[in-house]
């Protein structure tokens, strides 16, 4: 027989773990991008030509260059000068800070996307700046771009198997290590497979759904 | 510990950047071939094949780079297939370009009104003429943002390909930390020239899809 069962079964419950290890590196990367993308994109509403250098810079890095040698920038050059990390929070600052720079692309857009009049009618009312940001403009930001959001952060689970590099015993770690004292690769390469694609799955749905609620609503407030 | 000169750094990098770059040429062919044939037989609904497809392709979008890589080189071969490392590159490389760019040209085909197609057939060319002289010149023209985009991540991709002892540009600036024990230099200089080739592509895309607006 091509696939052997028993394997499958006594196998599931490291992949089980490794599943939970890779949707913690997920959502805690995910949560700092959110925040450090929100904020990079926040900076450019600014308009000073010292702040974009810097977001054009930041994003510029790190959107043309592979996000492995991101991760071993930070988790093996960095120790160079006297910072070190364990392996978890090297590849939790990496993949925030990656995908920071795409989040804020995102979230730009968002800004961007946001009537003039909004911004106008919250000073007129007297709100302040941070007042006028939390509570007018990024809520209605963050309800227009939650399906490109949910994207990146499909993007972002699959990114996590670079972790793998780093020893963390994550779904793809798991993988390579069952295939190798197994000597059953298919059986050991399929399950993290599946795992990855119902999550993929998952999202995509989510992501459909939620963009098509967000297209009906915007067209009953246009009527 | 031992040191090696910055210039000596830069040309050893370079020259191993270039194996990197050699992936383009056959992914890019690949890729831009079985993407427009998958995204024709998807878009003419042929059945069976056109459901078949849509399957495989959401399944290599939804499962990451690496364990593609790692499922290529080390599953591959109990089935009786051995690829070296250059090799696993060029069809996992392949494989997630395709999946990925066929959805492009699907997009770029619906966008595409329906009525080029008939008026070229009222005009009396055949299938083939009106895909290629007519139809496939202006879907090209739409996906243009979108197929520089996929070379960027294409050119990003193949460092990966070095976690299966492929030696590229990412594996040799390691050797070179494992020498000097310094990997700033090295890892700078690597992100210097993924940079090099890559921000361009990514301003000129950028640049395409605003004139695509426009």
């Amino acid at each position: 027989m091509l696939i052997d069962y028993r394997l499958i079964y006594s196998s599931l419950p490291v992949f089980f773990n490794a599943f939970l290890e890779t949707m913690k590196i997920a959502l805690v990367s995910g949560i700092l991008g959110l925040m450090i993308g929100t904020v990079v994109a926040t900076l450019c509403t600014f308009n000073s030509k010292v702040l974009n250098a810097f977001v054009g810079f930041y994003t510029g890095v790190i959107r043309s260059t592979p996000l492995l040698i991101q991760l071993y920038f930070v988790h093996f050059g960095l120790p160079v000068l006297g910072i070190m990390f364990t392996s978890f929070q090297s590849a939790t600052i990496a993949f925030s800070l990656n995908s920071g720079a795409y989040i804020s692309e995102i979230v730009r857009g968002g800004l961007a996307s946001i009537d003039n009049g909004q911004h106008e009618a919250a000073k007129a009312l007297g709100l302040s700046w941070y007042q006028r940001m939390s509570c007018i403009i990024l809520p209605q930001v963050f309800s227009r771009v939650l399906p490109p959001l949910i994207g990146q952060f499909s993007y972002l689970i699959k990114d996590t198997s670079l972790a793998a590099v780093l020893v963390i015993p994550e779904l793809t770690y798991a993988s390579r290590r069952i295939a190798s004292t197994t000597y059953r690769p298919i059986e050991s390469f399929g399950i993290p497979m599946l795992m990855y694609f119902a999550l993929y799955f998952a999202l995509s749905i989510l992501s459909n759904s939620i963009a098509g609620r967000v297209k009906r609503r915007e067209r009953v407030a246009a009527n | 510990m031992q040191q090696i000169s910055i210039w000596n750094q830069i040309t050893r990098l370079g020259g191993a950047f270039l194996q990197n770059l050699a992936f383009l040429p056959f992914v890019l062919f690949f890729g831009l071939i079985l993407g427009i044939l998958i995204a024709l037989l998807r878009f003419h609904k042929v059945p069976l094949l056109s459901q078949l497809l849509a399957g495989v392709t959401e399944v290599v979008r939804g499962a990451p780079f690496l364990i593609l890589v790692y499922a290529v080189y080390f599953a591959l071969p109990s089935i009786g297939i051995e690829l070296e490392a250059f090799e696993t590159g060029i069809v996992v490389l392949t494989i997630t370009a395709t999946a990925y760019l066929s959805e492009v040209f699907r997009s770029g085909l619906l966008a595409i009104d329906k009525g080029q197609f008939e008026a070229a057939q009222a005009l009396g060319l055949n299938y083939w003429q009106s895909l290629f002289s007519i139809v496939l010149p202006q879907v090209l023209k739409i996906c243009l943002p979108s197929m520089v985009g996929q070379i960027v991540l294409t050119i990003k991709d193949t460092s990966i390909v070095s976690l299966v002892g492929m030696v590229e540009i990412v594996r040799t600036s390691r050797q070179i930390m494992q020498i000097t024990l310094d990997p700033l230099v090295a890892f700078s200089i690597v992100g210097g020239y993924f940079a090099l080739v890559c921000y361009p592509l990514i301003v000129f895309s950028k640049r395409l899809e605003k004139r695509a607006i426009r």
